[in-house]
């Protein structure tokens, strides 16, 4: 190379590192440029759709690995990486984050968590999702519930804040959501008895700007949800990153189960907001609408699904909608404007619910609740689908979800409140083995109606990516990352990775050629066309 | 209290040395409790086994005394799938270790047959080493029955020998956690119509190994097959209800049940 042009090279590689080199103008506008990977979900819908259509049916059959990277802290990789120009940014377990070179997979810089000795993770363990990108500063939540910012260059730590207590069970392994000049970002730890929320942060200075309580207080509107005092301990986790709609200013998030999990006795009532989406206004985290999916939920289903953005016609009308497939085995769609309940089919065999009525509440079928000598029900406590993503194809017109197909028996037990310690009430015992499978479906967006569905040989733990060019991307337990047609469900291409998929795939390009990434064990596995 | 004051009573609690103890019937309620919850998604209701290993045995390898199984329940096998449950306190972990205690406790059993006639029958050409191994010897894809006097009732040993189908171990499979019949009996059929027996190995969504009736391994791109039949309640051991004698039964459940591994 040149000295001019390597001088050219650093000119424009200097230049793409300025402060503010990811706008919240850019993130707003993240589908104009599918080279790059820029938030958790790809973009605010939350729609985990990649216009790149390099990658299609007829070529995909050659996909080969072009870098592996290998994670230094031993555990499973659950992130889904985020890609700004160039440099990938993923977290490893444990919440350390890494840049990593896109095209090689060379490490770039490594920022290692001081973790405490005794981390409180009660229920899911120290895993990490993954990170927010502002401006020139790399967000990262904490396992033990803080919020750290780091300089997007060099790792260097910028803040790091408490966002609560993890000696009562607070614990962060959400990936934030970066907007405006915020940082979102929710907490797990329902299975502790805790009371869950959800904050915004200045990017700047990391103080907190509001924070919303996702149980209400005494004297709150909903707290007359909740029996005597069992508020305080309702649970109510905000792990799993939300969506935004910046023309109506919503944030939508999901919240997950009340607390104790499997004894409702001492919470008679629908338990408002646990199990539900709801709707902030992003400004002040005040809330615009709630839509409580699972009323008194004592079956561990929260409602911590991606809530995915799109519009369409309804019976003639144009609406802004929401949907959601949810962990109690239905699909929802909602207005995202005003709550309004428009459709909610199941999309897995599910035994706890006869129907949904008008308002999308659920009538019960009888005997559903845990018992001391166990009560057979399906879905099992993981729910027709978990925490990883679902992907919506607006070139396909299709709802993709990755579905568990398990039933379980669910025991309940008295329960007393200890801070810091587990608060369930019950267990379950799942029934796994042949009995238990999976399927990757695809939805009619609309009305739930499943247009194909390709089984799966176990109930997945990994999530799916739709593409332009025709492709839907998942992964399975067993190892396999596999290509389907998006428009057929036809199996196109699958390679074995090595260790179980437990994370979502992204896709981004590198001087117009496109790259699809997945998590898989401790690795993170790149993907790309060989070069003519 | 401070974080940190609490991280210590928590870290001494979980170390302090934890006294024998005869659990009483309000213990061994507690801890079943807290096992059906905690620990049976994956060693079963009862102990019976699955994604982690059945605990209804009267020796754990790896805490033969109650005080180090307390110590397992809290810390945890590194290596391995089992977390430490460092949220019980140590007096729940000693109620969890008495009721797991109580799954494996089983009165003296009465083997009438002689281990030594046993040990002959096992040992005749064809018989059970041509699949099993035991103390090294053997062909070794059966399962291992070095110690199975210590895992096996003599009940359980004869139900095996009677109706094998029946008395599946449960195991994770290679390729995926959970409980899976160890040795699933398949059938595939090729798209030229070749019809291929075995019991499964491993399996994804795209291919399946399986074991054929001599041992050898043999692997399938199941898009290239017609058809896949699993038959569920098959064992590829057969039943020796009308090829052995009552007498013979009785020895041979003798011998196994007296194999308690090399200590």
């Amino acid at each position: 190379m040149s000295a001019i042009r390597l001088a050219a090279v650093a000119l424009a590689f200097s230049a793409l590192t300025l402060e503010g080199q990811v706008s919240d103008a850019r993130l707003r506008a993240a589908r104009q440029e599918p080279s790059n990977w820029l938030t958790y979900s790809g973009d605010f819908g939350g729609q985990r759709y990649s216009p790149l259509a390099q990658i299609t049916p007829l070529n995909v059959g050659s996909l080969r690995p072009d870098w592996i990277y290998q994670a230094t802290e031993p555990g499973m990789l659950q992130t889904s990486p985020v890609v700004v120009d160039g440099v990938m940014y993923l977290t490893e377990f444990r919440g350390h984050v890494v840049a990593l070179d896109a095209r090689s997979g060379r490490v770039l810089w490594r920022y290692q968590q001081n973790l405490p000795a005794q981390l409180l993770t009660l229920g899911f363990g120290p895993t990490n999702r993954g990170v927010a990108v502002l401006d020139s500063t790399v967000y990262v939540g904490a396992p033990d519930a803080r919020l750290i910012a780091l300089d997007a260059r060099s790792g260097a730590l910028r803040w790091s804040v408490p966002v609560a207590d993890n000696a009562l069970g607070y614990a962060i392994t959400g990936a934030p959501l970066a907007l405006g000049d915020l940082i979102v970002v929710g907490v797990s730890g329902a299975e502790a008895g805790i009371r869950g929320f959800l904050d915004a942060y200045d990017a700047r200075t990391g103080e907190r700007r509001w924070r919303f309580y996702t149980i209400p207080a005494a004297g709150e509107p909903g707290v007359d949800t909740w029996g005597g005092e069992s508020w305080k301990t309702g649970g109510g986790s905000t792990w799993v990153t939300g969506s935004y709609d910046p023309a109506l200013g919503l944030l939508y998030w999901g919240v997950g189960n009340p607390g104790p999990l499997w004894n409702g006795d001492d919470r008679p009532g629908d338990n408002l907001y646990t199990c539900s989406l709801i709707a902030l206004d992003v400004k002040t985290g005040t809330l615009r609408w709630h839509f409580q999916f699972t009323p008194h939920d004592t079956h561990d289903w929260d409602a911590t699904e991606i809530p995915v953005l799109f519009d369409g016609r309804i019976n003639g009308r144009s609406r802004h909608l929401v949907a959601m497939a949810n962990r109690n085995g239905f699909y929802y769609v909602l207005d995202r404007a005003t709550g309004e309940f428009l459709s909610g089919t199941p999309y897995m065999a599910q035994g706890w619910a006869e129907k949904l009525d008008a308002t999308g509440r659920p009538v019960l079928r009888p005997n559903i609740e845990p018992t001391a000598a166990g009560t057979d029900l399906t879905p099992n406590l993981h729910g027709g689908t978990n925490w990883y993503s679902p992907s919506y194809s607006p070139t396909a017109g299709l709802f993709y979800v990755a579905a568990r197909q398990m039933g379980s028996r669910y025991f309940k037990y008295p329960v007393s409140f200890t801070p810091g310690r587990y608060f369930l009430g019950g267990g379950e015992s799942e029934f796994g083995g042949d009995s238990a499978q999976g399927a990757v479906k695809a939805l009619d967006p609309l009305t739930g109606a499943v247009r194909w569905s390709f089984p799966l040989h176990s109930p997945p733990w990994a999530g799916l990516l739709s593409t332009g060019g025709g492709l839907v991307f998942g992964g399975t337990n067993e190892g396999v990352f596999f290509a389907l047609s998006a428009t057929t469900g036809r199996p196109l291409w699958h390679f074995q990775t090595g260790a179980m998929v437990n994370a979502n795939p992204i896709a981004f390009a590198l001087e117009g050629k496109q790259y699809v990434a997945i998590a898989a064990g401790a690795t993170l596995q790149v993907f790309t066309l060989p070069t003519r | 209290m401070h974080p940190l004051v609490l991280f210590a009573s928590l870290a001494l609690l979980g170390a302090a040395p934890l006294a024998a103890q005869t659990p009483t019937d309000t213990d061994l309620a507690s801890g079943e409790r807290l096992f059906e919850s905690q620990c049976s998604r994956c060693h079963g209701v009862g102990g019976t086994g699955g994604v982690g290993p059945a605990l209804n045995r009267p020796v754990l390898r790896r805490a033969p005394t109650d005080e180090q199984l307390a110590q397992v329940i809290l810390a945890g096998v590194p290596g391995t799938a089992m977390a430490g449950f460092w949220n019980l306190s140590a007096d729940e972990a000693r109620q969890v270790a008495g009721y797991i205690r109580s799954l494996g406790r089983r009165p003296p059993e009465v083997i009438p047959g002689d281990a030594e006639r046993g040990h002959a029958l096992y040992e005749e050409p064809g018989r059970c080493g041509s699949c099993h191994i035991l103390d090294g010897q053997g062909a070794g894809w059966a399962p291992d029955l070095s110690d199975v006097g210590l895992r096996l009732s003599a009940a359980q040993l004869r139900e095996s020998l009677l109706d094998p189908g029946a008395a599946q171990p449960i195991s994770p499979l290679p390729s995926v956690h959970g409980p899976y019949p160890a040795f699933l009996a398949v059938v595939a059929t090729t798209r030229t119509g070749q019809v291929i027996r075995g019991t499964r190995v491993t399996e994804d969504d795209f291919t399946l190994v399986l074991r054929e009736a001599d041992g050898r391994l043999r692997s399938l791109d199941k898009s290239r097959l017609r058809r896949l039949q699993k038959i569920p309640g098959q064992s590829p051991m057969p039943s020796y209800a009308s090829t052995m004698s009552a007498d013979q039964l009785d020895d041979l459940i003798a011998y196994l049940a007296s194999r308690r591994g090399t200590p």
